[in-house]
């Protein structure tokens, strides 16, 4: 016979490997995206240190349809067992165009620099957000990508694209590792 | 409400390996190694209690090869999600008197 402490202490136990299990799923689901869109990043905002005007229209238009192809590849490849997930990441991307434009039209962006910190404060924002459900590494991505932003939008002016890449892109790629290995 | 638990749950072990497949959405697998690491077990530990589950047709084991390195993958069985959830009710109605 047990006891009711031991079956609390059994189902504490239980919820512990529960959440750890959940975690660990979406962190094996997430890290594809992470470090598929960190090289796209690391390749679009080192583009910028050296294109200017429309052609750096041209290198995101270009790298983001690749980046989307990809993930809706990867979205299909890696659709539950129930066949779930496939489209979503489709309609994620229509999401995130329809907001975009929609924020520009009602607050036009005055300058580059804000065009290009508004992607990574963007996804800052729903990294974090998601780490409220989905687990703490979400939540520590979110938060320095955030602070690595607006860090280098108000100090380093001269050298925000270069950062970006570095540093932007790099800690999506490095993030993608991190929980690709559990 | 059952008079005894579950024997084969009841083991701490296999318990937390049961809670980690429930928390896997619908039939949805689990390498072996990520399962490692959750459940924080040997690998001849985990292998020894992955074994008793299957023997009891709670959970399926998928073996094959990916990039050519051999791989083990893991879940749970309808009976195995039942049974799971019986000893969780278990445990609630023994906490709630």
């Amino acid at each position: 016979m047990i006891t009711s402490q031991q079956a609390h202490d059994a189902l504490q136990e239980a919820a512990t490997a529960e959440r750890r299990s959940a975690e660990s799923y979406s962190y094996s689901r997430s890290a594809p995206y992470c470090i598929l869109w960190g090289l796209i990043w690391m390749a679009g905002y080192g583009g910028m240190t050296v294109l200017k005007g429309a052609n750096v229209g041209w290198l995101w238009l270009i790298l983001s349809a690749i980046g989307m192809a990809i993930s809706i590849w990867f979205g299909n490849n890696k659709a539950d067992a129930q066949g779930r997930g496939g489209w979503r990441v489709g309609l994620v991307f229509v999401i995130i165009a329809a907001f975009t434009f929609a924020l520009f039209s009602v607050l036009p962006p005055t300058n580059e620099l804000q065009v290009g910190a508004y992607s990574p404060l963007l996804l800052s924002a729903i990294y974090a957000a998601l780490g409220l459900w989905r687990g703490t590494r979400y939540i520590l991505l979110g938060a320095f990508m955030a602070a690595a932003t607006l860090g280098a939008f108000f100090y380093l002016k001269d050298f925000f694209f270069v950062w970006m890449a570095v540093v932007g892109g790099g800690s999506l790629l490095l993030t993608g590792l991190w929980m690709r290995h559990g | 409400m059952a008079e005894q638990p579950d024997p084969l749950i009841h083991q701490p072990m296999r318990l937390k390996i049961m809670a980690a497949l429930k928390a896997l959405p619908g039939a949805e697998q689990i390498e072996f190694v990520r399962l490692r690491k959750i459940v924080e077990a040997t690998e001849g530990n985990l292998g020894a209690h992955i074994q008793t589950l299957e023997q009891a047709g709670y959970i399926a084991v998928e073996k094959d090869f990916a990039q050519n390195r051999p791989r083990t993958r893991v879940k749970l069985t309808k009976g195995g999600r039942r049974a799971f959830e019986d000893y969780v009710g278990y445990l609630r109605d023994l906490i709630a008197g």
